[in-house]
């Protein structure tokens, strides 16, 4: 296409890099995360944390990888994929934002249920937050989430 | 001039509407109303943790939200997904086109822009929109963490200014890095898609998911904490460096004055023997002596 410019090595693999880096450590957070809430639910657990940070992970990662599927085409082959395919990688990835404004508010709420029902606590002095990541600490007893918040203070 | 009678009024006035006001911070306000006997009532503890919660998040999600306001209003004027846009190169210039029935649309009521119309960018559309979101995003964001900062600074009695300076600087980076990366996969999008709506996309995701991880590897490696730790320390060093150096001033003072002194005195001493048996020498000498 006429005005188009050719992009340079660097541009082509470094995009490429960036949302597949960006992609692949999203999910794995994201599925460590809900693994670990999730099993110390089940085992009924003195400390249950929910990271509600890795739960944007989720919608974050789809969206990101639909793009890499774009960016990673383009610095292959050096040409757009078919705009066919565009529009289904872009309704991908605005799917991912969607899930991404959801799965966190949805969990979050769930847990909440859960901890209420299981008469837990929420240890503030041992959470930890900053912008949207915020990671949430209940636990069963009010010693518990003392010699928490005091392990954490000594490290 | 006011009569007996209203200047009584005046002050009986005065003194029943008088008011204290207490400044204290979410963390003293969360003692106090833990200490307090009736803070053990549900309906007090639920509307101070609403209230609480409410102030957190306000902080930390204005940017962020205001990123997928942009996002949200752009899909939106653009009848949600019945406009297509796309960026086509004519006259070696790129532009934003419109596809789709114009009187659904509010803004941008056109069928081409010119990439940097200030329409195109006040909405996130393409390559210069997202990044002019990208940019303002993290300019807010960095304006919102340092009031709240400089407030939790002010309200908190432990904090230290290591402490502000320390959570300062590693804010300041978190969102520079997050804005670059954001900004970098702005551009590649628009170099792969023709979708006007993909860079802005790519800035909200890539966004997100750097400050949350960013986030969650200063947590796991305590990096803020251990900047405060290294400000701490430079600021120990630097006072006990300025110590032992007035310390290393005063006592080169003091040699140097003992010096002087013992060398002043034994001088003198030397004159003085030297003056005393000069004079004794010429006294006692047994050669005649001759008077003109």
């Amino acid at each position: 296409m006429m005005g188009e410019m050719k992009p340079s090595l660097l541009e082509r693999f470094l995009g490429s890099a960036l949302f597949l880096t960006l992609s692949m450590a999203g999910i794995v957070w994201f599925i460590l995360s809900a693994f670990s809430s999730v099993s110390d639910v089940i085992s009924s657990d003195p400390v249950l944390t929910f990271n509600k940070g890795a739960m944007y992970m989720l919608g974050a990662s789809i969206t990101t990888s639909s793009l890499f599927i774009g960016v990673a085409y383009h610095s292959i082959f050096l040409r757009k994929v078919s705009s066919k395919t565009e529009k289904t990688l872009i309704r991908g990835a605005i799917f991912g934002v969607l899930i991404m404004i959801l799965v966190p508010q949805v969990t979050h709420f769930a847990v909440g249920r859960i901890v209420h029902e299981r008469h837990y606590i929420e240890c503030h002095q041992a959470e930890y937050s900053w912008l949207l990541y915020k990671k949430y600490v209940y636990t069963k007893t009010q010693d518990v989430c003392q010699n928490l918040s005091t392990e954490i203070k000594s490290k | 001039m006011l009569s007996d009678q209203e200047k009584k009024e005046l002050k009986q006035k005065i003194k029943s509407n008088q008011h204290e006001v207490f400044v204290v911070s979410i963390e003293e306000m969360d003692a106090i109303i833990k200490s307090w006997p009736k803070g053990n009532l549900p309906h007090i503890k639920n509307a101070w943790q609403k209230l609480k919660g409410k102030m957190e998040v306000g902080a930390s999600y204005y940017a962020s939200a205001d990123d997928l306001r942009t996002l949200s209003n752009l899909v939106g004027d653009l009848g949600g997904f019945t406009t297509k846009a796309y960026v086509k190169t004519y006259g070696g210039k790129p532009h934003i086109i419109l596809k789709g029935y114009p009187g659904l649309r509010r803004i941008l009521t056109g069928t081409k822009y010119g990439i940097k119309s200030p329409k195109v960018i006040a909405m996130g559309l393409g390559k210069a929109g997202a990044i002019n979101a990208a940019k303002s995003g993290g300019i807010l964001s960095i304006v919102l963490l340092s009031a709240y900062r400089v407030t939790d600074y002010f309200l908190t009695d432990q904090a230290t200014l290591s402490q502000l300076i320390g959570a300062l600087a590693t804010d300041i980076v978190k969102v520079g890095i997050a804005t670059g990366a954001s900004i970098a996969a702005a551009t590649f999008v628009s170099a792969a898609f023709t979708v006007a709506i993909g860079p802005i996309v790519a800035v909200v995701a890539v966004g997100v998911i750097t400050s949350m991880l960013l986030s969650a590897l200063d947590k796991h490696y305590g990096i803020t904490d251990k900047v405060i730790a290294g400000i701490d320390e430079l600021g120990d060093d630097v006072n006990s460096y300025i110590k032992r150096a007035k310390e290393n001033v005063d006592r080169s003072a003091a040699n140097a004055t003992a010096e002087v002194f013992d060398y002043v005195v034994e001088s003198a001493t030397r004159i003085l023997i030297n003056t005393a048996k000069h004079t004794l020498q010429k006294f006692l000498s047994p050669q005649p002596r001759i008077f003109k």
